[in-house]
């Protein structure tokens, strides 16, 4: 198997969190590791469609959800998928103490948030191919 | 406060049809339609949400899909609604083929993935207005 990690981001409108895991999502998957992480569509996975359904069955999945209802973790625990890990950005916004103030489009301090968030699920992605490795190893007996 | 039109896009992630979707619907309760249009949080309808349904319920949604997938459509079905219109992206490019955006302008929009979403936003505050015409003015 080929060690891949799925993304899945809320994604969500309401509020200035959901902007922060779409962006955050397209950072890890384009510019921190492009090879070891694909995006999960989630309204492709909600409506059913089988690649995004079979893969989050299949492989790792890291959820990044907004705020505390946690909808995208939900939704893919209700479908037993496979959680290998969960980023929330009200989270990271209590740690690192950075505001946001608009949903549709980042500030500078939203970049800056996004950032942090996709640094926090780009070592989470080294975990988790770090432990297939082990265990690909593992069943090699090497 | 008079009742609101709810612009729900499906805001995938994997293409530029969800952030043209995405965008088109905040240039609609943003701009063309502040005071009577709002979103909401698109997974929040499908996980087991009773504040989510009765939303629904409650009402106009007009939904702008990315894809044939029709996600968004299926969000609010799934939440006991049905759309009192849909647009989606894809058909609309045949209509409108050179606007065809980059397929990798998903965080940024490239220049004609902007114009699509400009062209769509107007389509959706037509039928906003036509829905909140047909309900007498929704006082």
């Amino acid at each position: 198997m080929i060690p891949m990690v799925g993304i899945v981001a809320c994604s969500g409108e309401e509020i200035p969190e959901g902007t922060v895991t779409r962006i955050a999502t397209r950072i890890v998957i384009e510019e921190l590791k492009p090879t070891q992480t694909m995006v999960i569509c989630l309204p492709l996975y909600i409506s059913g469609k089988e690649d995004e359904r079979s893969f989050v069955r299949r492989q790792p999945t890291i959820i990044v959800d907004g705020c505390d209802k946690g909808c995208a973790e939900k939704t893919i625990r209700i479908n037993n998928g496979k959680v290998a890990a969960v980023v929330r950005v009200s989270d990271v916004m209590n740690e690192c103490g950075l505001k946001l103030n608009s949903k549709r489009r980042l500030d500078k301090e939203g970049e800056k948030l996004a950032r942090k968030v996709a640094e926090k699920i780009a070592e989470e992605v080294d975990k988790i191919i770090g432990e297939m490795m082990k265990q690909a190893a593992a069943k090699l007996g090497t | 406060m008079g009742k609101k039109v709810v612009v729900l896009p499906c805001s995938g992630v994997g293409k530029a049809y969800g952030s043209i979707a995405r965008e088109a619907a905040f240039m609609v309760i943003e701009d063309l339609k502040p005071d009577v249009t709002l979103t909401v949080c698109l997974p929040r309808l499908i996980v087991d949400d009773d504040d989510a349904r009765q939303f629904v319920r409650d009402n106009a949604f007009i939904v702008i899909n990315g894809c044939p997938s029709r996600c968004a459509s299926f969000a609010v079905e799934s939440a006991g609604g049905k759309p009192a219109a849909a647009f989606e992206v894809t058909k609309l490019l045949r209509e409108y083929r050179d606007l065809k955006p980059d397929r990798a302008s998903v965080i940024e929009l490239d220049e004609k993935g902007w114009k699509l979403a400009k062209v769509i936003a107007e389509k959706v505050s037509s039928e906003v207005d036509k829905i909140l015409g047909s309900e007498g003015g929704c006082s």
